[in-house]
């Protein structure tokens, strides 16, 4: 019931041209290079290491890999980690 | 190592380092009370990040909640330096007064020098910018320039041309003078120095000489004619003529010589007065010779504070003898240098010739240069 809640969400939104990640409530994560990633829409470190980070997000987690990993910043909906990005991937 | 922003650093930011059994958790905790963090980095199962030290405190509980042990490990910013200052307030209000009383005095004139004058004496000069509020002690904001050579050129109608610059807290006031052209008198034209002429151009007059006379000082070229209203002479009259000179040189004389040996002294130069700074007092030399080098030094002695090295070199007396070669070769190069010297910048040489006799009798060498040149000789002699 409720994923097809999600869908008819998401064929509206689709339909109006709105921001998914807005409407859908989904995390925007830009990637720079292989040097920094933005995580914005998160909700909250789950795990954290030099080589491995875990971000709560709408609908799973961001899961980013790699080396010599820094979180920047991180606000209340925003996240900015540096470091030698290896690979970033949603996990539901 | 992770670095704080630079704004981080300039403010003020704590290093700390956080031990628990679930640092993420700790962090999470941080953003949802709103404590700022940044740059943080896991190392050795330990986070570490960095805060502002006045929300160093709220830390404690939320350490407390994750079972997390939070330490300082270092400080940066102007914030520890505040901490550090505010309690030497007398201190900090000397600096805060100090650099008032600076940039106060920075906004005053405090020397006036004046470049530029010969006749028109600089007291003057300085009296005519004093009427105009150019002073030591005037306030910079409200001195202008424009109107400061406005007035001057107006109190003094000998200066050409005044220019007044503030370079930090010296005023300089250059001027240049009118240059006194002789009033337009009639009168002829007669030769300046003796010559053979050349050519002779008559603007007005009756010419008295032709190409190929030979004329001495003081003769009339072009004559005017004193019956007519401007009937004065006006031409060029073009000629050769011969500048002279002889030197002689010993064979044998004593000169001074430089031995090697020399002495500085440091002088403080404050608007020529000499102050010795280092260095002995006395010169240990018997004869010696002086040189000054040092920024600024001898330039403008009243109105610059400047260091002067002084150099004293002992001189000895030396007997030199010199064949008659080399003799001859010293007499030509001085007589060069004089005839060289006699001669004005406008005239153009036309020869040089040089006549060397050794008189080994007397023990030196005389020379006689003969310069030939061609200038023009016409000058105004005014009639009475």
């Amino acid at each position: 019931m409720r994923s097809r809640m999600k869908e008819v969400y998401r064929a509206m939104a689709e339909s109006l041209g709105l921001p998914l990640d807005l409407a859908l409530d989904l995390p925007r994560v830009i990637v720079v290079g292989a040097v920094q990633v933005i995580i914005l829409n998160h909700r909250g470190l789950i795990q954290y290491s030099k080589t491995k980070l875990v971000v709560g997000v709408g609908g799973g987690q961001v899961v980013v890999d790699g080396e010599d990993l820094e979180i920047q910043e991180i606000g209340p909906e925003d996240m900015a980690v540096k470091g030698v990005i290896r690979s970033v991937h949603m996990e539901a | 190592m992770g670095t704080a922003p630079f704004l981080w650093n300039l403010i003020g930011a704590v290093k700390v380092r956080v031990k628990g059994p679930n640092p993420a958790r700790f962090l999470n905790l941080c953003v949802s009370s709103g404590i700022p963090v940044s740059g943080i980095r896991e190392e050795d199962g330990a986070l570490i990040f960095y805060t502002r030290p006045w929300r160093y405190r709220e830390l404690r509980p939320l350490a407390f909640k994750t079972r997390s042990k939070p330490e300082v490990i270092g400080r940066s910013g102007l914030w520890f330096l505040w901490l550090k200052v505010r309690r030497r307030q007398v201190l900090v209000a000397t600096i805060l007064v100090l650099c008032g009383v600076f940039y106060y005095l920075s906004g005053s004139i405090w020397a006036v020098d004046v470049r530029g004058n010969s006749r028109v004496s600089r007291e003057r000069i300085l009296e005519a910018a004093l009427k105009a509020g150019l002073y030591k002690g005037a306030r910079k904001a409200l001195v202008s320039t424009e109107f400061i050579d406005a007035a001057i050129s107006r109190d003094i109608p000998e200066l050409g041309w005044v220019y007044t610059s503030i370079r930090g807290t010296v005023a300089v006031i250059e001027v240049r003078e009118k240059v006194d052209h002789p009033p337009d008198r009639p009168g002829d034209i007669v030769a300046r120095r003796d010559g053979l002429v050349k050519s002779v151009l008559v603007l007005s007059g009756n010419p008295l000489v032709k190409a190929g006379d030979t004329v001495k000082a003081g003769d009339i070229l072009i004559a005017g004619d004193p019956s007519v209203p401007s009937g004065g002479a006006r031409g060029e009259v073009v000629a050769s003529t011969w500048y002279k000179a002889s030197v002689e040189v010993p064979l044998r004389e004593v000169q001074p010589r430089r031995t090697g040996r020399r002495v500085e002294v440091r002088l403080l130069n404050v608007r020529g007065n000499l102050i010795p700074l280092f260095g002995s007092r006395t010169v240990p030399f018997q004869w010696y010779e002086v040189e000054d080098t040092g920024a600024g030094g001898g330039k403008r002695p009243e109105t610059t504070i400047s260091v002067i090295t002084r150099t004293y070199y002992e001189l000895v007396w030396v007997k030199v003898e010199r064949s008659p070669a080399e003799a001859r070769e010293l007499a030509r190069k001085r007589l060069e240098d004089i005839v060289r010297k006699q001669l004005p910048p406008s005239v153009k040489l036309i020869d040089f010739s040089i006549e060397v006799k050794i008189a080994p009798d007397q023990g030196m060498v005389l020379a006689t240069g003969l310069a030939q040149a061609e200038e023009n000789i016409a000058v105004l002699r005014p009639w009475p």
